[in-house]
């Protein structure tokens, strides 16, 4: 029964092995997608390329529908997996810097890194100020910490917040992601540049 | 070197994504990240260059309590997978190559200003918010299951804890101290 790290004793070395397997997959899946590329990640603001939300939603949706599976056969613990706690304030701002550090830049964190690891040299100085924003922060943390640690929620999770079952969510969610789908294809055809989105 | 080879069908890459996520929540607990572990190479830095100031400072001290490395961790593992699967899958797809990435209107000096300022904003907020799109979508953005993973958690005045777990957390008014120690026996 899983989260098998966190539910049997198996030596640290071995969670971390698992951690660095995972991170193959995840880095593969993200160039596969071709998440590598900053011109077809900035698409998704001006919708010329929507890979970006083809490919989360889809991972969304595939690992609630799994995990919920794995949940009803008693393979999966849901109690155990860790749930981000929610900070309002922090959340919102954050988000909006967030934003607009990826239309400068081109990448996220893991974006950047899958980009990086097949030569991109604008992902190394991407990486490199996120180094720098990660130490400003730090070093500002004594100032923004009342923002940081204010209006804490909990780990809050949509369904509860909606009202609504596991199940249901699920299926809310999957229908909200066939509509952005067909949506996405349509701004695609409208707004289309295949000298980006053609590789 | 290999021919090149299209980008995978985004709807395939989402499925491999999402099993990679399922993965992570099934063996390891927890969702999938990349900021963090820009968080941990900075936090090594700073112990490295001034342990004292580390050891000082309420932000990094927290990484190196009971002596622990902070790129111990599964965050900063993974990251490091990360480069390996994107390099073979670069490798494997013809797509290996150093080069700078821009739209042909600008210089390559302006690209590479913008994508270290983009890095400096982008990581900020992203320490502020908790994790940036890949963890914050997974689990608790997909995934609706009933309270998870802090065992502690204020509720009123004073902290409880869900069956199972030791009562060795708290809030304390500023951060969570959470030395949970899961009772197997449960």
């Amino acid at each position: 029964m899983g989260p098998i790290s966190v539910l049997t004793e198996i030596p640290e070395w071995v969670n971390l092995l698992a951690g660095f397997i995972i991170g193959i997959g995840f880095g593969f899946a993200l160039e596969q997608a071709g998440f590598s590329s900053s011109r077809k990640l900035a698409g998704m603001f001006y919708g010329y390329d929507t890979t970006v939300l083809k490919v989360f939603f889809t991972a969304a949706i595939v690992a609630l529908a799994g995990s919920q599976i794995l949940g009803f056969f008693g393979l999966l613990n849901l109690n155990m997996v860790y749930v981000n706690p929610y900070y309002v304030g922090a959340t919102l701002v954050g988000g909006v810097i967030m934003g607009a550090g990826f239309i400068m830049g081109g990448f996220c964190p893991g974006t950047g890194i899958s980009a990086l690891s097949i030569g991109k040299i604008d992902a190394l100085f991407f990486l490199l100020g996120g180094m720098a924003g990660a130490f400003l922060f730090a070093e500002s943390y004594p100032f923004v910490m009342k923002l940081a640690m204010g209006s804490y929620r909990g780990p809050v999770k949509l369904n509860e917040w909606l009202g609504v079952s596991p199940g249901v969510f699920t299926l809310l969610l999957i229908l909200a992601a066939i509509g952005l789908f067909w949506l996405a294809e349509k701004a695609e055809k409208k707004f289309r540049r295949p000298e980006i989105t053609g590789e | 070197m290999t021919r090149k080879r299209n980008y995978m069908n985004p709807y395939y890459a989402g499925i491999l994504l999402g099993l990679v996520l399922l993965a992570a929540m099934f063996f390891s607990g927890r969702g999938l990240g990349a900021s963090g572990g820009i968080k941990y190479t900075v936090v090594a830095a700073v112990g490295a260059i001034d342990k004292q100031h580390a050891l000082e400072s309420p932000y990094y001290s927290k990484y190196f309590e009971n002596g622990e490395s902070p790129l111990k961790n599964w965050l900063a593992l993974e990251v490091l997978g990360m480069l390996l699967g994107g390099f073979i899958s670069g490798a494997i797809s013809g797509r290996l190559k150093f080069t700078v990435e821009k739209s042909p209107k600008i210089s390559r000096g302006k690209r590479l200003l913008f994508a270290f300022l983009g890095g400096v904003f982008f990581v900020y907020g992203a320490q502020l918010a908790r994790g940036c799109i890949a963890v914050r979508r997974s689990p608790e953005w997909p995934l609706c299951q009933p309270p998870a993973l802090l065992p502690c958690f204020p509720s009123s005045a004073r902290p409880t804890c869900l069956p199972g777990f030791s009562a060795d957390c708290g809030f304390d008014g500023s951060k969570f101290i959470v030395k949970r120690k899961y009772n197997s026996a449960y």
